[in-house]
């Protein structure tokens, strides 16, 4: 697929602007290509995110991959500053984790290349 | 800690990609053409689909007044098996878009598109593909949805008198493959423009490029006549199968969902805003089939109500709104766009039930991610908008493109929601 700097990208910043809308504070980033597809990694300091917060974040980034829907709207990851798509990050992204423990949220996502 | 599970590989067999969602949709495609068959002869219903496939079908060509109600419902669900067919040959998983785009395929083959129309389209589709050194399956939303463009080919084909008509179908097709061909690249780029707040992103794009096919045209002095044919009189047979639809849908939803907790997903659903990319058959399953359901009985009636006729145009505007209802549309943001373009069509210049008036209502709700996002006032005003508008990006393309209030709405999300978002204060800035 073409763009897929781009698309890892607005990725990021579409988390890194769900996690600011949320209050979070000392944002730290990794970012990194493996044999396997891009990996990144958000980490920033939250506290008390509601449970219900949480698993809206699970179920979104639980989506199967879809690529179909990935081709025509990629484009709007990571552009709007009043709403996020963490919907189409889930489907533009293999495998995510999401760990809350000490008012430390970290998401982790690996996204595939190819295809 | 949530680890998402690995994509699911491809099956292997056929006939486990024909998924219980395929599988439902068929039958309510076989009940559309049981239906058809009560309504006429099949006798008329053969000579009527002749006449639909050689028709300029431009916007708006009516396909019951061309052939009649049974072909024209007999049309309708052959452009949606052919997409059924589509899906399932590349295997599509079923999702919020691809369900949308098969109600889509089936709304607007009762005013516009045809087998004959949407073959050359998907075939450009396919061929960028190619060219991409892609997987089809990349691009098989927009396979499915370029059919917007479906008069290009036949107003080419059986619309110019001058050319011969062997000559005629072969420009026809060629336009059709290159318009095809143009249209991914176009569609991914359009919908940044109105940052998803137009849920027919499909239709500003091929507005554009049927604005500059139309531009071509001209320069060689081909001149496009434009077309009007609405049908009347079917009122109680359409209104009796849209309301049939519509139950089975809901019905299908608490019975293919048996289990799921429809109440809390509804009511998340109508929390949503709508905007691109609400994917509501992924998130919250056959709810979805429910709001679909919910959607079209309310946009029926409404229709109903406000006196539009129920022919091939604007059952497509019901069918539509049917089809969002899992991929962005639901009551609580479709309600004040109508309001707004309601409240439009009885100010302005036409007659409120005219042809454009009616359209320009239904296919509003192609907005209703502005109104969901940022509340009933703007909403209202975007509908306001969007009726006046719409009238103009008609004459821009002239017809040839069938998502032409898609095209409209573009436009209107472009202009207002920068205009809302500098107005509204942004929390925690």
């Amino acid at each position: 697929m073409k763009h897929e700097f781009e698309k890892n990208m607005r990725i990021m910043t579409d988390l890194l602007i769900y996690c600011h809308e949320l209050g979070a504070a000392d944002y730290h980033i990794d970012m990194g290509r493996e044999s396997d597809g891009y990996h990144c990694c958000i980490a920033c300091r939250l506290a008390g995110i509601p449970d219900k917060v949480l698993s809206e974040l699970e179920r979104a980034l639980n989506i199967p991959r879809q690529k179909e829907i990935e081709q025509n709207f990629w484009g709007l990851s990571g552009e709007v500053a009043t709403d996020t798509e963490l919907t189409l990050v889930g489907m533009m992204i293999d495998e995510a984790t999401v760990t809350y423990e000490n008012d430390s949220l970290v998401i982790r996502c690996m996204r595939s290349v190819g295809g | 800690m949530v680890q998402k599970a690995n994509p699911t590989p491809r099956p292997r067999s056929p006939y486990a990609r024909f998924y219980p969602e395929y599988r439902f949709f068929a039958i309510l495609l076989a009940l559309i053409v049981a239906y058809a068959f009560v309504l006429d002869s099949p006798a008329a219903i053969g000579q009527g689909l002749l006449r639909i496939l050689t028709s300029r079908s431009l916007l708006i060509t009516d396909y019951m007044l061309v052939g009649g109600a049974g072909a024209m419902l007999v049309n309708g669900a052959l452009v949606g098996a052919a997409a059924l067919c589509l899906v399932f040959f590349i295997g599509v998983k079923p999702n919020g878009a691809t369900i949308m785009a098969l109600w889509m395929s089936v709304g607007f083959g009762f005013f516009g598109k045809n087998l004959l129309n949407m073959l050359p389209l998907t075939a450009g589709v396919w061929l960028y593909a190619k060219v991409q050194k892609a997987p089809f399956i990349n691009y098989s939303l927009a396979a499915l949805l370029v059919a917007t463009l479906s008069p290009v080919v036949s107003e080419l084909a059986f619309g110019f008198d001058p050319l011969h008509p062997y000559i005629g179908i072969a420009f026809g097709m060629i336009l059709g493959v290159f318009a095809g061909f143009i249209f991914p690249m176009l569609s991914a780029f359009t919908v940044r423009v109105h940052d998803g707040y137009n849920l027919y992103n499909m239709g500003f794009a091929g507005g554009l490029l049927a604005m500059f096919l139309v531009a071509g045209l001209q320069a060689f002095d081909i001149t496009i006549e434009t077309s009007n044919l609405w049908g009347e009189g079917h009122n109680f047979e359409m209104a009796a199968l849209l309301y049939a639809l519509c139950a089975a849908l809901i019905a299908g939803g608490f019975v293919l969902g048996r289990g799921k907790n429809h109440a809390d997903n509804f009511k998340r659903i109508i929390r949503s805003s709508g905007r691109l990319v609400s994917d509501y058959y992924t998130l919250y399953g056959e709810t979805s089939y429910i709001n679909m359901g919910i959607l079209g009985i309310f946009a029926t009636t409404m229709a109903l109500l406000l006196g539009f006729s129920i022919n091939g145009p604007t059952m497509g505007g019901i069918l539509t709104i049917v089809a969002f209802g899992c991929f962005g549309n639901h009551l609580r943001n479709v309600l004040p766009i109508m309001a707004g373009a309601i409240l439009a069509a009885c100010v302005n210049v036409s007659d409120p039930t005219a042809p454009g008036n009616a359209l320009a209502v239904l296919f509003s709700a192609g907005l209703a991610p502005i109104s969901g996002q940022f509340g009933v006032v703007w909403g209202i005003i975007a509908g306001f908008v969007h009726v006046g508008l719409v009238l103009h990006t008609g004459y821009m393309s002239n017809g040839l493109n069938l998502y032409n209030n898609g095209f409209a709405a573009g436009f209107v999300a472009l202009i207002l929601v920068p205009i809302i978002t500098s107005l509204k204060k942004i929390p925690n800035e």
